[in-house]
C-alpha cells in the first residue's frame, strides 16, 4: 500500500515539474489543454505517461447537468484516454452550460432527484463512450444551490451508488462549501465514505466579499492550500483504508516551485500523520 | 519506358525524383534499423539533453554556465577560471572535471576547458550514456548507415554513370549538367543516410522535452530548471541576465543569438572572489 502525492500538470509550471519529477508520484493533465493543443503535445505527454502515473481532468463536460452531454466533446476526450493511456480520468459534478450558453464556471447543481437522475444518466452515457467510468469531483459554491432537497454527502453517495464513479474529493471545496455554509467540515468529511474515494484534490482559494456581509471562500485555485485542508487530510487518511493519491492544484499566480514541492511534502506528512494515528505506517510513502 | 532513354532535361528530373525517394528510403530504414521508442525523459539529466540537441559542445557549455552561475568557476570575459575561495564540489561528473580541470589549468578559455582531459573523459560517459539509451547511434547502427548510405550512392552514380556513357555513345556532349549531379547527389544522399546525431527514439525525446516545455521559461525558475530550459532550447531562451554570462563565455556560437559586450558578470564571483560584477570579476583566478 503506497500513498501517492503528486501535482497538476500545467504548462507554465513544466520546467519546474520535470525538473523535479522525482519528488512528484503522480500527474494531472487538464484534457481541454490537450484537446486544443498540438499533436506533438499529445505524444509527450504519452511518452510521460509511460514514465509517470498520470489523470486526465475535464472541465467542460458538465456532468450534473440537466441536458445530455455533448458528444463532441465526448468523443474528443475517448480520443485523448485512447492516446494517453491515464490511469483514469475525472470530470466535475457541476454544470458549465445552459442552452447554447457557456457560464464559464463550475456551477453546482441543485442537489436533488431530478438532478441526481440526470447525473446518473450522464456519467453513465460517459463511461459508455469514453470506455473508463469517470472519477467525478465535488465543485464548491459561495451559497447552497437553490432547489436542493439532499445535502451534499447524500448526494455525493447516491451518485457514486447510481453511477459506480468514485469521487474526485476536492477537500478545499469541501472546507469552502462548509464555510460558506456556517457549517463544519470535518464533520461534512465525517459523512463522506472513503470506500467512494479514489482521488484527492487539495487546492487554495480566498476570501470575498457578499452582499450579506458575511466573506465568503471562493475556490480559484490561485492562492496557498490553507492548514485546515490539510487537517481535513489527516483526518480522512486516518478514515482510509485504501492508497490515497492526492494531486495538488494551481492555477494561476504560480509560485517558485519551491512553494508548490513544499505543499506536495506537508501533504505527505498530512497522511503520514493520518495513517500513524491508524497504527498503519506502512502507508507512509517517504 | 526505359528511363535511360528519356531525354536530357527529363533524365534530369528522374534523377532528381531517384535521388529524393532514396533519400526518404534511407529514412525509412533508419526507422527500421534504429531504436524508436524513446527512453523515459531524461529531465533530471540537462547534460544528456543538451548533448542530445547540440553534441558535447553544448553538454560542456551548459556545464560551466552551471559552475559560474554558482560560484564554482569565475567568468573572465570569454574565459573561465577557478574561484580563490574554495567551495563546495559539484556532485555531476561533468562539473567536478571542468572545476579539476580549472584549478589544474588556472585561467583560460571556455572551449579550451571543455578541451581538457577530464572533461573530455566525462563528456565520453555522457555520449556513452546516451548510445546505451538508444538516443544517439550505436557504433553498430553507424556501420548500418554508412553501409546503406555507400550502397545508394553507388547505385545512384552507377545511374547518373550509365547515362552519360549512353549519351556519348549517342554523341551527345552536353552532359555538363548531369557530371556534376552526379558527384553532388550521390554525396548528398550519404550525408543524408550518414550525418543525423540522434535515431528517431533521440529525435522523439527532444521533440517531446520541447513540446511540453514549450510556454516555459526562466522567471523565476530554481536552478534545475534553468538547466533543464537551457538544455532544450539553448542560452537564447534564458532571460537577459543568464544570456549576458552566456553570450561572454560563448560569444563564437551563433545559436546563441545577438552579440551581448556588456561586463555583467551575473553572480559567477560574487561569493567566491569577494569583488563586485561591474569590474568585469578582475579578482577572480589564479
Amino acid at each position: 500500500m503506497v500513498d501517492r502525492i503528486g501535482l497538476g500538470w500545467r504548462a507554465p509550471l513544466a520546467a519546474g515539474i520535470l525538473s523535479h519529477l522525482d519528488e512528484i508520484d503522480v500527474l494531472e493533465v487538464i484534457a481541454e489543454q490537450v484537446i486544443h493543443g498540438s499533436v506533438n503535445r499529445t505524444r509527450a505527454l504519452t511518452t510521460l505517461a509511460r514514465d509517470k502515473p498520470l489523470y486526465l481532468h475535464g472541465t467542460t463536460l458538465g456532468l450534473a447537468s440537466a441536458s445530455p452531454l455533448d458528444d463532441r466533446r465526448l468523443d474528443r476526450m475517448a480520443r485523448l484516454v485512447e492516446a494517453i493511456h491515464p490511469e483514469g480520468w475525472s470530470e466535475h459534478l457541476a454544470f458549465v452550460r445552459a442552452g447554447d450558453i457557456e457560464i464559464g464556471h463550475l456551477a453546482g447543481p441543485p442537489r436533488n432527484e431530478a438532478t441526481l437522475e440526470a447525473t446518473i444518466e450522464n456519467i453513465e452515457h460517459a463511461a459508455h463512450v469514453v470506455g473508463r467510468t469517470p472519477f467525478v469531483e465535488n465543485v464548491a459554491s459561495l451559497l447552497d444551490p437553490p432547489g436542493s432537497t439532499l445535502d451534499e454527502p447524500t448526494w455525493l453517495r447516491r451518485v457514486g451508488q447510481g453511477s459506480g464513479a468514485k469521487l474526485v474529493l476536492d477537500l478545499h471545496n469541501l472546507y469552502a462549501n462548509a464555510k460558506n455554509a456556517e457549517g463544519d467540515a470535518h464533520a461534512l468529511l465525517a459523512q463522506i465514505d472513503p470506500a467512494h474515494v479514489g482521488l484527492i484534490h487539495l487546492a487554495g482559494g480566498r476570501l470575498i466579499p457578499a452582499p450579506d456581509r458575511r466573506p465568503r471562500i471562493l475556490d480559484d485555485h490561485l492562492h496557498p492550500i490553507p492548514g485546515e485542508v490539510f487537517e481535513l487530510l489527516e483526518a480522512f487518511a486516518e478514515r482510509s483504508r485504501a492508497p490515497l493519491t492526492v494531486i495538488v492544484e494551481r492555477d494561476g499566480n504560480y509560485p517558485p516551485i519551491a512553494e508548490l514541492l513544499e505543499e506536495l511534502r506537508r501533504a505527505r506528512t498530512a497522511v503520514a500523520r493520518g495513517r500513524a494515528k491508524r497504527g498503519d505506517l506502512q502507508g507512509a510513502r517517504w | 519506358m526505359n528511363p535511360f532513354d528519356y531525354t536530357g532535361p527529363e533524365f534530369l528530373l528522374f534523377y532528381g525524383a531517384l535521388t529524393a525517394t532514396v533519400i526518404l528510403l534511407t529514412r525509412g530504414l533508419r526507422l527500421l534499423t534504429e531504436p524508436r521508442r524513446p527512453p523515459p525523459l531524461p529531465a533530471d539529466d540537462p547534460y544528456t539533453i543538451a548533448y542530445l540537441r547540440g553534441g558535447r559542445s553544448e553538454a560542456a557549455s551548459l556545464a560551466m554556465i552551471v559552475c559560474v552561475e554558482r560560484g564554482q568557476l569565475c567568468a573572465v570575459g570569454a574565459e573561465v577560471a577557478p574561484p580563490i575561495a574554495p567551495l563546495p564540489q559539484p556532485t555531476h561528473p561533468l562539473e567536478r572535471a571542468l572545476c579539476a580541470a580549472a584549478s589544474a589549468g588556472g585561467q583560460m578559455k571556455s572551449t579550451d576547458l571543455a578541451k581538457r582531459r577530464e572533461v573530455t573523459a566525462s563528456l565520453d560517459a555522457i555520449a556513452a550514456h546516451a548510445q546505451r539509451t538508444g538516443l544517439v547511434p550505436s557504433f553498430d547502427h553507424i556501420l548500418t548507415r554508412v553501409a546503406l548510405g555507400t550502397g545508394f550512392a553507388v547505385m545512384l552514380y552507377m545511374v547518373a554513370a550509365h547515362k552519360l556513357d549512353l549519351a556519348a555513345a549517342r554523341g551527345r556532349h552536353n552532359t555538363g549538367i548531369l557530371e556534376v549531379l552526379a558527384v553532388l547527389l550521390p554525396a548528398l544522399s550519404f550525408v543524408f543516410a550518414v550525418v543525423r546525431r540522434r535515431t528517431p527514439a533521440g529525435d522523439r525525446t527532444l521533440r517531446d522535452l520541447r513540446s511540453l516545455l514549450a510556454d516555459s521559461n526562466d522567471e523565476g525558475a530554481d536552478e534545475a530548471q534553468r538547466a533543464l530550459l537551457t538544455a532544450v532550447f539553448g542560452v537564447t531562451m534564458l532571460s537577459a541576465t543568464h544570456h549576458a554570462l552566456s553570450m561572454k563565455l560563448f560569444p563564437e556560437t551563433s545559436s546563441y543569438g545577438n552579440s551581448n559586450s556588456g561586463s555583467s558578470c551575473a553572480s559567477s564571483c560574487g561569493s567566491s572572489c569577494g569583488s563586485g560584477c561591474g569590474g568585469g570579476c578582475g579578482g577572480c583566478g589564479g
